[in-house]
């Protein structure tokens, strides 16, 4: 086995020795560009693409391959953030995003195996992208942490900001060499991740690596975004949510002034997994014993993966191979585990172990931070009576459920056509901080879209077809009696009905009120005012109404303080169900309600007394 | 509820007469011709009949008892209450409330009046929710009424204009319903005798009277006329619910005469117009450019509207492109703004 992708450092060839064989990589390369990209051994002269990759970087020269790959994934995911889930053209927003959705947007989320783990752990149930948490961790058997340095954009906007800021600051770098308490603290955050998974709180969220850079690109990306291309005024407002996000995001860049990809190397907990899988690696990094310890390796690698003997930390390796492309003697290779040809050294044991005390204080300070979040900081999920409980988006599981599987990422805000969905801050404490809730304030979740559930990694939000989705109840519009304009007496309005109809859901109809009768009795034509009448049975709660009701008579005509219909949530307002058919739920809702109904008793049409006298 | 079906009758007479294509008329058909379609469609229920749930709030009183006077409004309760504030308002309720009818009929069959009453009702919910003249001209019939304008509605409309002009010519100008019988007289047909009539009515009611003779006018294609009955009702001296009232319709058909009939731009001078309306979140900010008799410009000068981007410059295109307002389709799902849009225009565009 050979994994070897890095281009080989130049040598000119001695007289009397054979040239350098090309690579299986440098052959199939050969074959399709000009003769005139490639460096002549016997002359020693460079060719085009070391000439070129050199004056880019060391690490494009050493190791191409593997920064186009990363780039590559780079890109894709910012594509799937900033194309496929968002924008739309017209308003077929679920159609226009299945069109645009090649492959799954929340894929990078899938791929962090943390995230589907900690989620199984917390709801204590089977999560679908488990199964491709598996398949990267196979993969990751022949390229040990191969994600953290191929594919995790999280690990690409950490080199970024290592180009564009942490090179230029010394102020607080570590000598290369120092390696203190901190070098283990990622299994630390693993485990304490996973001891509070077991008490069903998901903390997963703030440290894992693909939910951390998802939310910094809703926190930063998606509000200049959707600023720049439809106005600042449609970004919506910010709260103490935000901030903690956005703050953390930025000490986790900052980590990155003390040692490059420090956060990558010593805390991210999802590389922590990695690390852990690379006991069962079958390829590694070598060192040949024609190495002449010039230290070079040891300076080109981003991941501190190099002992001073020059041997590999296979556990924190990505085999980005760098190293291989600036040995000089050609010393490195990227081959089997078990392969000990011609080696400098055998490997020795990792030289500081995670310790036990560590496991023990990250295992207490799981459970101690579990247990004062939920009792502390919790939700109160059993207060149902509560007022202003969230309301979630369609097809959100029940919410202890919910709490326990949204990993907040942030994917289905982004995916949200109109922002209806936003995230909480700390109005359910810290359980329920990032969670998405509607604000039916500021837009109505539209009856066409199904996408919040169609991008969300770990099923918090049910992925439901369009037809469930459309009689999923998120909660019931209630109407305020004493300050509903028409109600009130105050003046005709009908907007909530309009809007209601317009989505196809009717569950708002007219009543005729404050009607104006004559002396007999009899109703004045034309008088009192046309009222709005929820049909509970009908409505979904998706908010339109509310929406309409505060842009208009709230915002613009400042008729209202607060809307005079409010989306609620609740028992009996919304359904939320771990599994099912909410078509079903609602025929079965149908059948006892005619069950119920007065039943006509024979009434036809022409009675028999009135037939022919 | 004799005052409902004048309205919604009065209503329904307009909507049939300001339709822009001359509805077609019914094949003309002898008075026993339409006797006989009348008794033996009116024996048959509509297709929909069985299919219909039978639907009403369990707190009602299926007697029918007229509440006692001063009593509360109270539509969970009183039927009448309950079909004008719920059943009419709501088309969803339509052939319920056609079922529902038809159930207190079994449920009153021992109570002659209330018989009575519960088939008249039939036959005003038959012509003016459901514009079904044959089942409406059965229930009328069953019911007991003869002469009655909406009875004369329904033969004309099923073909027989005489019988339509019998009972028509039996309402002399001193009748309460005046403003119907003008209308009526205009569909059927005899347009000059209608406005005859509203002219007459105009001396002693001067704005039920124009309003009439402006919808005639109206009816006819002929809107200059019809805007000066209008403005003659405009300029009735306010005094009462109903002068009001008619006001506002004329104001309203004003209002759609000049979109109807297009801007005439030849009499705009050269200039930029704003104007605003509301839209989906707020008002939409629109200024029209007019240069040599013809609209160069549209322009959404300002908007805080939240989604369907497109509908803003294809509506705008569109005006510009048709130079005018007629025919301007909204944009399927962004009708709000686009309405908003071509309301705000008209606004701007100075009146003749």
């Amino acid at each position: 086995m050979n994994l070897d992708i890095f281009l080989p450092f130049h040598k000119k060839t001695k007289k009397g020795q054979e040239p350098p064989k090309p690579t299986r990589l440098g052959r199939v390369a050969r074959a399709i560009f000009p003769t005139t990209f490639f460096s002549d051994p016997a002359s020693g002269k460079k060719g085009l693409l070391r000439r070129v990759l050199q004056n880019i970087g060391t690490t494009w020269h050493s190791s191409p391959w593997r920064r186009v790959v990363q780039a590559g994934f780079f890109v894709a995911f910012l594509a799937f953030f900033c194309y496929v889930c968002w924008p739309y053209g017209g308003s077929g927003y679920a159609e226009h995003r299945e069109s645009k959705e090649k492959v799954a947007a929340e894929t990078f989320l899938i791929l962090d195996p943390l995230v589907s783990l900690s989620t199984a752990i917390a709801s204590r149930s089977w999560v679908w992208s488990l199964s491709a948490a598996a398949i990267i961790l196979a993969v990751c058997l022949y390229v040990p942490r191969g994600f953290c340095g191929y594919v995790c954009p999280l690990g690409t906007a950490i080199d970024l900001f290592d180009w564009a800021i942490g090179k230029r600051v010394n102020r607080f770098k570590l000598k290369d060499d120092t390696r203190g308490w901190w070098v283990n603290l990622k299994y630390y955050l693993l485990v304490a991740c996973l001891v509070a998974g077991c008490f069903g709180i998901l903390l997963t969220g703030f440290v894992a690596a693909i939910p951390v850079i998802t939310r910094a690109m809703l926190f930063i990306v998606s509000p200049l975004q959707m600023g720049a291309t439809r106005g600042f005024y449609q970004v919506p407002s910010w709260n103490w949510g935000h901030a903690v996000s956005l703050a953390l995001f930025a000490g986790l860049l900052g980590l990155g002034l003390f040692r490059r990809r420090f956060w990558c190397q010593y805390v991210c907990p999802s590389g922590a997994l990695f690390s852990l899988g690379n006991f069962f690696r079958v390829a590694e990094r070598k060192v040949e014993s024609s190495c002449i310890s010039c230290n070079k390796c040891v300076e080109v690698c981003p991941f501190d993966a190099i002992k001073t003997d020059y041997t590999t930390r296979a556990a924190d390796c990505t085999l980005c191979q760098s190293c291989g492309g600036v040995c000089p003697t050609h010393s490195i290779k990227f081959v089997s585990r078990w392969d000990f040809s011609n080696l400098k050294k055998e490997e020795a044991p990792p030289e500081r172990r995670p310790s036990r005390r560590g496991f023990l204080t990250a295992t207490l300070t799981g459970a101690a931070t579990a247990v004062s979040v939920q009792r502390l900081f919790g939700a109160s999920v059993a207060d149902t009576a509560a007022k202003d409980l969230p309301i979630r988006p369609p097809g959100s599981v029940p919410e202890q459920e919910f709490l326990e599987k949204c990993i907040r990422c942030g994917e289905c805000f982004q995916a949200c056509p109109n922002n209806v969905i936003q995230p909480m801050g700390f109005q359910q404490g810290l359980e329920g901080l990032w969670t998405p809730a509607v604000n039916a304030n500021w837009a109505g979740c539209e009856s066409g879209c199904n996408n919040c559930g169609q991008v969300c990694p770990t099923g918090a939000i049910r992925a439901l077809p369009m037809e469930e989705k459309k009689v999923a109840r998120m909660g019931l519009a209630i109407l305020d009696e004493g300050t509903c304009l028409p109600l009130a007496g105050r003046e005709a309005c009908q907007m909530c009905v309009d809007e209601c109809r317009a989505a196809g859901y009717n569950a708002i109809e007219f009543a005729r009120v404050r009607v104006q009768v004559d002396e007999q009795g009899q109703p004045l034509p034309d008088s009192g005012f046309l009222a709005p009448v929820v049909l509970a049975d009908k409505c979904v709660g998706c908010g339109l109404c509310q929406t309409r009701c505060n842009l208009i008579n709230v915002k613009a005509k400042k008729l209202l303080r607060e809307t005079a219909i409010r989306v609620e949530a609740g028992p009996g307002k919304e359904d939320r169900m771990s599994s099912g058919s909410y078509v079903q739920l609602r025929w079965e809702e149908r059948k006892k309600r005619e069950a119920a109904a007065p039943k006509a008793g024979g009434d036809s049409y022409l009675p028999d007394f009135l037939k022919e006298k | 509820m004799k005052h409902a079906a004048a309205l919604l009758f009065l209503a329904l007479g307009l909507g049939v007469a300001s339709a822009q294509s001359a509805p077609a008329l019914p094949k003309p058909k002898t008075k026993a011709e339409v006797l006989a379609f009348i008794k033996k469609t009116g024996s048959t229920p509509p297709d929909w009949f069985a299919a219909t749930p039978l639907n009403y709030p369990s707190t009602l009183d299926l007697s029918w008892n007229q509440p006692p006077p001063g009593s509360p409004w109270d539509p969970n309760k009183n039927v009448g209450q309950f079909i004008w504030t719920s059943i009419n308002e709501n088309e969803a309720r339509w052939k319920e409330g056609i079922k529902f009818l038809h159930h207190l009929l079994t449920v009153n069959k021992d109570k002659q009046a209330t018989v009575k009453k519960v088939m008249a009702a039939l036959g005003n919910m038959y012509h003016d929710l459901h514009q079904d003249w044959a089942r409406a001209a059965f229930w009328k019939q069953m019911a007991g009424e003869t002469d009655t304008l909406e009875l004369a509605h329904c033969y004309f409309k099923l073909g027989s204009k005489d019988m339509a002009v019998d009972i028509l010519t039996k309402y002399g100008p001193d009748n309460t319903r005046h403003a119907s019988v003008v209308r009526l007289w205009a569909e059927v047909g005899d347009p000059a005798r209608a406005l005859k009539l509203a002219e007459q009515m105009a001396n002693s009611v001067p704005d039920a009277g124009n309003l009439a003779a402006g919808d005639v006018c109206k009816a006819l294609g002929k809107f200059p006329e019809a805007l000066v009955y209008y403005q003659k009702v405009l300029d009735t001296k306010s005094g009462s619910r109903d002068i009001d009232h008619n006001k506002k319709r004329a104001q309203g058909s004003i209002d759609a005469i000049k979109v109807a009939d297009g801007l005439d731009l030849k009499k705009i001078p050269d200039g930029t117009y704003t104007a605003n309306s509301i839209g989906y979140t707020g008002p939409v900010d629109v200024e029209v450019t007019v240069a040599g008799g013809k609209i160069s410009d549209v322009k959404v000068t300002q908007h805080h509207e939240k989604q369907y981007y497109s509908s803003i410059t294809e509506t705008c295109a569109a005006i510009i492109k048709k130079q005018g307002v007629k025919g301007v389709d909204a944009t399927s799902g962004a009708t709000i703004t686009s309405e908003a849009i071509i309301n705000a225009t008209v606004k701007a565009l100075p009146k003749k």
